[in-house]
This record gives C-alpha cells, sequence and structure tokens, in this order.
C-alpha cells in the first residue's frame, strides 16, 4: 500500500525554503517529539530534491495480498494528476451513510455511495461536501441537475466554499471486473461548474446506486482520483 | 525568514506589478494599484549605485504600507563622509476609488513621510485599463515628484527636520511645486509587460557632487531625460523580474516575490488523518453495565492516554461518571487549537463508554485551566460530515477555573531541552547594515510540577561580527539598551535566561505568573503579572510588575551596578495593559507604565492577524523621555511579522518564526523582556481565536 502524493510545489521554491530550515532546524536536537513532525517532513522534501518522483506502482499480488489479509471493503486511488501514485485504503469505520477508508500511511479518503466527501492527510483536504442532488441521481441512475457544494481550507484556516451546478448524464452500460467485483454498471458523466472551477466526473453505478468505479475530482491541488471499488 | 515566506504557494495574476520603489507602480512612479488583500511582498531593486529593499504589506484592501531600507553609493550630503548612505523610509497609500468599466482607480499616497525624507514625496494617481492590454497611469506630484517639470505651486516646502526625525513630516505634505507624471503598460504577454513613463523627479540630490574631510563626492548618476523604459517579466509564481532603462543614461533591474498568508503551499496542512468518529449503536447508548465492569473502568485512562499520545496531544488526567467525562488536555503539537480539542473529543467517542454523553475537554497549559470546551457526544456523531461552523454552534466554549481533573500519576515529561544552531541579526547600523552573530543554543526546561518550571537557556557563539560595533550610541537616558555592543562582546557563551517561573489561577478569570532569575540578557529579578481575561470576551486587562537589576555584561552570574553614565537604572518597572481583539482581523495592545529608564509612557500596538497565526503588526512608545535624551529617532516605534511553521511547512506545529523591525535601539521606551508573558498564552484557548480557527476542529 502507497502514500498519497500529498502536496507538490516547485523543486525551485524548495531550495531556498529548505536550506534555510535545514540551517536551523535539521543540524539541531531535541527530547521533543513534536519538533520531529516538521523535522521529518523537512527530511522527507530534502530526499525528494532532485529525483523525480517514481509512481509508487502497486502490482497485481500487492491488490491480492491487500484482499487476502483484509476481510472488510478494500479501494484503489490512482491520482492521475500527481504522476499516477496508486494507494490502496481499506475500510476503517461508518458513520451513517458515510464510509472512512485509510492508507497504511494513515491518510483517508470518506465516501458516500462511493463518492469522495472528505480527505485527511493529503494537502488541500476536502473537508466536508454537500451532494445531496447528485447522490439521489446517482441511486436513480437518472439525467439532471443538481448542486453541489464541496468546502476547503485556505492557507489562513478560513474556510472555502465552491458552489457547483451540475449537470448528470446517463451515457449508458458497461461493466467493472476488478478486485473480487464483478457487475454491470450504469456509465454516468457529470459535468460541475463554480465561477472559478469546473470539473467533470465520471462514475460506474451499480444496480444498489453505489459508484464502483470513477473518475472523480477532488481538490484544486489533488485534481482527478480514478477510484475503483475492489471489494464492497 | 525571507525564505519562509518564499513557501507561499503561487500566487494568481491577480498582483500588480511593482516598481523601483518596491510598491505598485509603473516604473520610479507610483500607480493607483494595490495588491490582493494581505499580501506581503519583497522587492529589491537596483540602478545607479541606488540598492532599495522593500517590504510592502496590503494592510486592508484599500491600504498599502511599505518599509523600505536604502542604500546609495557616492551621494554628496554635507557632512556625510562615508562611501555608502543609508535611508529608511515608510510609505502609505490608499485607494480612493476602485477601477469600474467607466472610472479609473484612484489612490493618494506619500512616501517616505516619516524621518528625514530623502524620499519625501506626495501624489494623487489614476490608473485604468483602457483594453485588456493597455494600461494607462498619470499623477500629479508633490516633494520628489514635484521636483521636474513643475506646473505649479502650492505654498512653500519646508526642509527642516522636526525633532530628531522619526516624526511624521506633516509639514511638508502636499506643499510646494507640483507635477504632471504618467505613463503606459502594455502587456504583450501573459508574462511580458512593455513599460514607458515620463519621470517628475529631478534626483537633485543625486546629481549634487562636493567635497567632504577631503574626499570627493557625487553625482550619484547623471540624469539626462524624463523617460524611463522597461521590461516587467512575470513568473508563474507570481514573481516578477524587470529590466529598466532610466534616464537616458542608467541600467536598472528588479526583483520581487509575493506572499500571501491565505495562499500556503500546503493549504490545509498534509498531517495524518485523525481518527474518525466511533458513532454508537442506540443500545450502547443505554447501557451503563461498564461501570460494574472494574477492568473496563480501570482500563480507560491507559487507551485514552494511548490514543492522545498517538497524535502528539498529552493526557493529564480524566474524571468520569455514567454520563460525563471531563479530561484534562495537555498540546504541544498542534498550533490551531481546535484541531487539538477535536482530535481529543474523537479519541474520547472511540474509547469511552456508550453512556457517556457528555465529553468536557480542559486544555492545560502550565498548570492552568484555561478554558473548558464542552461537547455533546451526539451533535460529534450527527455533525462528522457537516461543515464545522455546526459543530461550533453545538460547542460550549466556558471558564476553566477549577474544571480541570487532578494530574493523573505525576508527570511523565519533567524534563524537555534541545540544542540548536542560532542565528542573532542586528540590522540598520549605518557602518554596517547587517550583522550576524552564529551559534549553538542549548535551551532546557524541567517541570518541578504542573504550575512551577525551571528553565534556562545558554549560548555559544561560533562566528560573528555584532561584537564590531565601534558606534558610540549617545543617551540622555540610563543606559538599559544602548550598552547592547558590550554584551554581544562579553556574552560568549552567555546565559541568555535561568528562571524559575510560576502559573496560576487566582479567580475566576484571573491568571497569574511570577518569574524571578536571571530573566534576560541584560536583567535578572523577579517579575509578577496578572491578567484578567473572561472566557468569551475580546478584552483582556492585565498589570506587570518588575523588579530589575542589570547583569554583567559577561551574561554570566553576576549583577553589575545599576548607575550608568547618564544615569542610574531603577529597580521597578511596570505597565498595566489593556488588549482587544476587534473582529476584523485587527487586534490593538495599549501598555501604559514605567519603561526601563524609568521614563513613564504608553505603547500603542495594532496587528493585523490570521486564523493560522501569521501577523504584521507595528507599534510606536511615547514617553516623557525628552526628544534629546532619546537622540536619533526621537521615540521607539517599529514593525514585525510572523509566520507560523505550520503555514510554512505544512505540518503542525506550535513554533512561529518572527522578525521585528525596529527604529534603533535606544533607551527610551525600552520594556524588559521576560519570557512567556500570560496574554498570548491564554488567549490560545478563549474566544474569539477558537471561533476563527475552528475550521480546522474537523482535521
Amino acid at each position: 500500500m502507497g502514500t498519497f502524493l500529498a502536496m507538490t510545489f516547485k523543486t525551485a521554491m524548495k531550495l531556498p525554503m529548505l536550506a534555510l530550515a535545514s540551517a536551523l532546524m535539521l543540524a539541531g536536537c531535541s527530547n521533543d517529539p513534536n519538533q520531529g513532525a516538521v523535522l521529518k517532513s523537512l527530511k522527507a522534501e530534502f530526499s525528494k530534491i532532485g529525483k523525480k518522483s517514481t509512481p509508487a506502482t502497486v502490482s497485481k499480488s500487492d491488490v491480492s495480498r491487500v484482499l487476502s489479509q483484509t476481510s472488510g471493503p478494500v479501494s484503489q486511488i490512482v491520482q492521475s494528476n500527481l504522476g499516477d501514485i496508486t494507494v490502496i485504503l481499506v475500510h476503517i469505520e461508518t458513520n451513517g451513510p458515510y464510509k472512512t477508508y485509510a492508507s497504511a500511511s494513515k491518510q483517508t479518503v470518506t465516501f458516500r455511495q462511493g463518492l469522495v466527501t472528505a480527505t485527511r492527510g493529503l494537502g488541500n483536504d476536502m473537508m466536508s461536501a454537500q451532494a445531496a442532488g447528485t447522490l439521489s441521481l446517482i441511486s436513480g441512475r437518472r439525467s439532471g441537475t443538481s448542486k453541489r457544494t464541496l468546502r476547503y481550507l485556505d492557507g489562513a484556516n478560513d474556510v472555502i466554499a465552491f458552489e457547483f451546478d451540475c449537470q448528470m448524464k446517463v451515457v449508458g452500460s458497461g461493466r467493472v471486473n476488478q478486485g473480487v467485483v464483478s457487475a454491470n454498471t450504469t456509465k454516468m458523466t457529470e459535468h460541475c461548474v463554480a465561477p472559478t472551477r469546473e470539473f467533470t466526473n465520471t462514475y460506474e453505478v451499480d444496480s444498489r446506486g453505489m459508484i464502483l468505479s470513477s473518475k472523480q475530482w477532488v481538490s484544486p491541488i489533488q485534481g482527478y482520483f480514478d477510484i475503483s471499488v475492489l471489494r464492497r | 525568514m525571507a525564505l519562509l515566506l518564499s513557501s507561499s504557494a503561487a500566487l494568481a495574476q491577480e498582483v500588480p506589478f511593482y516598481g523601483l520603489y518596491g510598491t505598485p507602480g509603473l516604473i520610479d512612479m507610483p500607480s493607483a494599484d494595490t495588491a490582493p488583500d494581505a499580501t506581503l511582498s519583497a522587492t529589491y531593486s537596483h540602478f545607479a549605485g541606488t540598492s532599495r529593499n522593500t517590504l510592502t504589506f496590503q494592510v486592508t484592501p484599500r491600504l498599502t504600507a511599505s518599509f523600505r531600507y536604502t542604500a546609495i553609493k557616492d551621494l554628496y550630503l554635507r557632512g556625510w563622509d562615508r562611501d555608502t548612505y543609508y535611508d529608511r523610509s515608510f510609505d502609505m497609500q490608499y485607494l480612493l476609488v476602485r477601477e469600474t468599466d467607466s472610472l479609473p482607480a484612484v489612490s493618494i499616497g506619500l512616501r517616505d513621510f516619516i524621518g528625514t525624507g530623502l524620499y519625501g514625496s506626495e501624489y494623487i494617481v489614476a490608473s485604468k485599463n483602457v483594453s485588456p492590454r493597455l494600461r494607462l497611469t498619470g499623477g500629479v506630484g508633490w516633494g520628489r515628484l514635484g521636483s521636474y517639470g513643475a506646473m505649479g505651486s502650492t505654498g512653500t516646502r519646508p526642509t527642516e527636520v522636526i525633532g530628531e526625525g522619526g516624526i511624521p513630516t506633516y509639514d511638508r505634505w502636499f506643499r510646494g511645486d507640483f507635477a504632471a507624471f504618467g505613463g503606459v503598460a502594455w502587456k504583450a504577454t501573459d508574462q511580458l509587460t512593455l513599460k514607458a513613463e515620463y519621470s517628475t523627479d529631478a534626483y537633485d540630490t543625486e546629481q549634487q557632487s562636493g567635497t567632504n574631510s577631503g574626499v570627493s563626492y557625487g553625482p550619484v548618476f547623471e540624469r539626462k531625460s524624463p523617460w524611463n523604459f522597461g521590461i516587467d517579466y512575470r513568473m508563474r509564481s507570481g514573481a516578477q523580474l524587470s529590466l529598466y532603462s532610466l534616464y537616458g543614461t542608467e541600467v536598472g533591474a528588479l526583483v520581487t516575490v509575493h506572499s500571501n498568508p491565505h495562499r500556503a503551499a500546503y493549504p490545509s496542512g498534509s498531517e495524518q488523518a485523525p481518527w474518525p468518529v466511533k458513532p454508537r449503536k442506540a443500545s450502547e447508548r443505554a447501557d451503563l453495565g461498564w461501570q460494574t465492569n472494574t477492568n473496563l473502568v480501570d482500563g480507560l485512562p491507559m487507551r485514552m492516554r494511548r490514543s492522545l499520545e498517538s497524535q502528539g496531544l498529552r493526557y493529564e488526567g480524566m474524571d468520569i461518571s455514567a454520563t460525563k467525562a471531563t479530561l484534562r488536555l495537555g498540546n504541544s503539537r498542534y498550533g490551531d487549537e481546535p484541531e487539538a480539542i477535536g482530535r481529543a473529543a474523537r479519541a474520547m467517542s472511540r474509547v469511552l463508554p456508550g453512556s457517556v454523553e457528555t465529553f468536557v475537554i480542559v486544555p492545560v497549559v502550565g498548570g492552568m485551566a484555561m478554558s473548558a470546551i464542552t461537547l455533546r457526544r451526539s451533535d460529534l456523531e450527527r455533525l462528522e460530515n457537516a461543515p464545522a461552523d455546526q459543530m461550533l454552534a453545538r460547542v460550549k466554549i466556558q471558564e476553566g477555573f477549577g474544571q480541570a481533573p487532578a494530574l493523573e500519576g505525576g508527570i511523565e515529561k519533567r524534563l524537555s531541552w534541545g540544542i540548536a544552531p542560532y542565528m542573532d541579526l542586528s540590522v540598520f547600523d549605518p557602518d554596517n547594515p547587517v550583522r550576524a552573530d552564529l551559534g549553538i543554543r542549548a535551551k532546557a526546561s524541567y517541570q518541578i510540577s504542573p504550575s512551577l518550571v525551571l528553565s534556562g537557556s545558554i549560548t555559544k557563539k561560533l562566528s560573528g561580527n555584532l561584537d564590531s560595533v565601534t558606534r558610540e550610541v549617545p543617551s540622555g537616558l540610563p543606559r538599559v539598551r544602548t550598552d547592547y555592543a558590550e554584551y554581544s562582546r562579553q556574552g560568549d557563551p552567555a546565559l541568555e535566561y535561568l528562571t524559575l517561573a510560576h502559573y496560576g489561577r487566582p479567580g475566576k478569570n484571573l491568571y497569574s505568573r511570577v518569574t524571578m532569575g536571571y530573566l534576560e540578557a541584560m536583567y535578572a529579578g523577579v517579575s509578577g503579572e496578572v491578567l484578567w481575561k473572561p472566557v468569551g470576551s475580546r478584552l483582556a486587562l492585565g498589570a506587570e510588575l518588575n523588579w530589575v537589576r542589570p547583569r554583567d555584561f559577561d551574561q554570566l552570574f553576576d549583577l553589575r551596578s545599576n548607575v550608568t553614565s547618564s544615569g542610574t537604572i531603577p529597580e521597578l518597572n511596570g505597565h498595566v495593559s489593556a488588549y482587544y481583539d476587534f473582529g476584523n482581523g485587527f487586534h490593538g495592545q495599549l501598555d501604559v507604565g514605567r519603561y526601563l529608564a524609568g521614563d513613564l509612557g504608553a505603547t500603542v500596538s495594532l496587528d493585523r492577524e490570521f486564523a493560522n497565526g501569521w501577523r504584521v503588526g507595528a507599534y510606536a512608545t511615547f514617553t516623557d523621555a525628552q526628544i534629546d535624551d532619546f537622540g536619533e529617532g526621537s521615540f521607539d516605534k517599529g514593525l514585525r511579522l510572523t509566520v507560523p511553521f505550520g503555514w510554512a511547512f505544512g505540518k503542525p506545529s506550535r513554533n512561529s518564526n518572527s522578525i521585528a523591525i525596529q527604529s534603533l535601539t535606544r533607551d527610551g521606551g525600552a520594556r524588559l523582556n521576560v519570557n512567556d508573558r500570560l496574554y498570548p498564552m491564554v488567549r490560545d484557548y478563549h474566544q474569539p481565536e477558537l471561533a476563527k480557527e475552528w475550521g480546522r476542529f474537523w482535521r
């Protein structure tokens, strides 16, 4: 199981900042475990410099190992905008209709019917989502319009809410075979527009209104995730 | 610090172009443009032996403020016999009219309006896009900006400096000759903009030449033409590089980088995800059977503790009944306190038996219960996926006095220590504008009891030139701060501080501190403080009284006589303080009292604050010390900037980096630098501070 690529920013900007930070911090030592959090992130950043981040490839055997070692639901995410980093997530908690999945490196994604409603630990996380209209169209596998609100934090910790107007279209039928899941699906695409953003998601939805395979826009920095349910 | 700032994420194209003065402008002339609110820009420009380093902050959407440090080589000024002339200047610009389809943006500005006024000028300027690619700017300027091609005059412009400098030059504003300047900016591509301007700055001072102490100076450059031309290149990060042809004879260049607290390289941070809330089944909510299961009951503290410690939080104790649990919480990781509260609440939902419906979290700092935050477990379960303000509306934030459970099982980690390199900077000395010492600092603190802390710090210099200060600092006051060079020369190694501090809650809404020992580099003694701060109040009041004796220059254990060449340092000083959060991002502080030199007066501070811990502010101190006794600068004033590590690195941290740009260090209006004053510690866990950062509760 891999790690999400949690952030991206230009190496050129990293270098001077890290040089300073290293001079003032890396050379230091302390018995304060909280000094460690910043230090570790700096060291991790350092190790990335000069290396092109290689996508963490998850092989078929990794997938089958996770499936055999766990019994609960498992999903796979490919971060297509961030160099095809692949991560396997296992289900850790359910709160009403919301299901939270975690990666091995303690990053989480929360889904409702397979639609991403929150992420944590990635950077530029989706804090929460209001997607009742979209979910009801997905449940009914119907075309139609809906409103979607996605909330984020900006650098100053202010909550930023994007209000999208969305148009859902049923485009046909399909079939998925992934992990231990195989099912007939309805293919849907959804185009959402906000004053400063827009995205197009695609979904393959089973007969119970659950998204099994999808491409979903998550946040400005994270971009799109390709999500496959490997075990329901 | 500049490097910390560069960690800001790319700024969009909405930042205007900056000019040679490091403010929004054409080339050498100002424009009416403003940057997005809270943009902090650093500019370095150079032409004809003139270097300008400017920090510009967009204080409000309409108000822009700048601080500049200029070095001019070979400038002839009567009596000035050094190779380079250094000058500091402050500018302000206010946007009077916003640009619309039919109206131009109109701004009014003051350049170098405090002090000697080398760059003193005033202007009214308008800017307007006449097409998406073509922007016109035109204005009228006084002072320097009215020194070439004057159209008329509004009275006589005085030239004398008021007092010892450092006072607004209000007697000059908008007086004397005025002239019309202007120019065009043509956006050739998204990256490249071409500019041409007509400058009304005659550079009279720079044109002069003469002899001081037998050495001839000037002119700095020859001004042959009022026309300037330039190419601006905009990088994807918003940074600007420019190349100019200036005044018919010179070539100039500029680089500007921008930062904004709202834009982080890691928006939201990328710290490990919290554990989700564990919702209860209906049957669990009513089940009280756990109370008789002693194994389970006895195991709760340990499970709670493990869960908190795995997230960098400290378990300090818990009271638990059938329906309510009160947690005593220590937080040394999360700079955004609601995140610590939110994580503790979720840990409680995962550990505590189902019948416990009410969670009370009491954050404790230095043994002081800061507040009591009451949450309903069913709200946590219901609102985990809702906007954070819905949870805030359901939370009660109350006085923490007497609410904290007893400390459990002693203090686990009494000793904390760290060894790290340090850098001490001294800037603006005309002999050497940047001096620095590099060395190693070892710090330790030992918690004797929850509210009693012994702490100390030692430094050993490795290299540096702070001790090379030779400038005689004249003073008409007891030398309470102006012997700093002597402290730097002799203090190696130096005991920065060694103190015993006690914190307490003497009553409702009251907090107290007593610190004794070697309080700071220059003073030893006892410092006592009381703070009144109701948990929901925007206003806090404090009082501090200090009894001090000056420390020996070697900064070890000896004291020296409090008699100095220009007076006796009094033993008693102290202040009463009022703190007020205006609620619109501004925070004010007023301190009234007796300063180190015995002068009586007040310090006024105003900071723009952001929920992530960024702070940009200014302060000024006015005391009864005579202006001639104070010396150059007339009174103490300065700027300060704080950038939290959490913003810069995307990992939770309670540390930050602060810089202060002070006018010259003088003896008037000087305060004792005692560590850990109460107000910043207390307000973190109070309203309105918690509400501002509440967006992080679910992180």
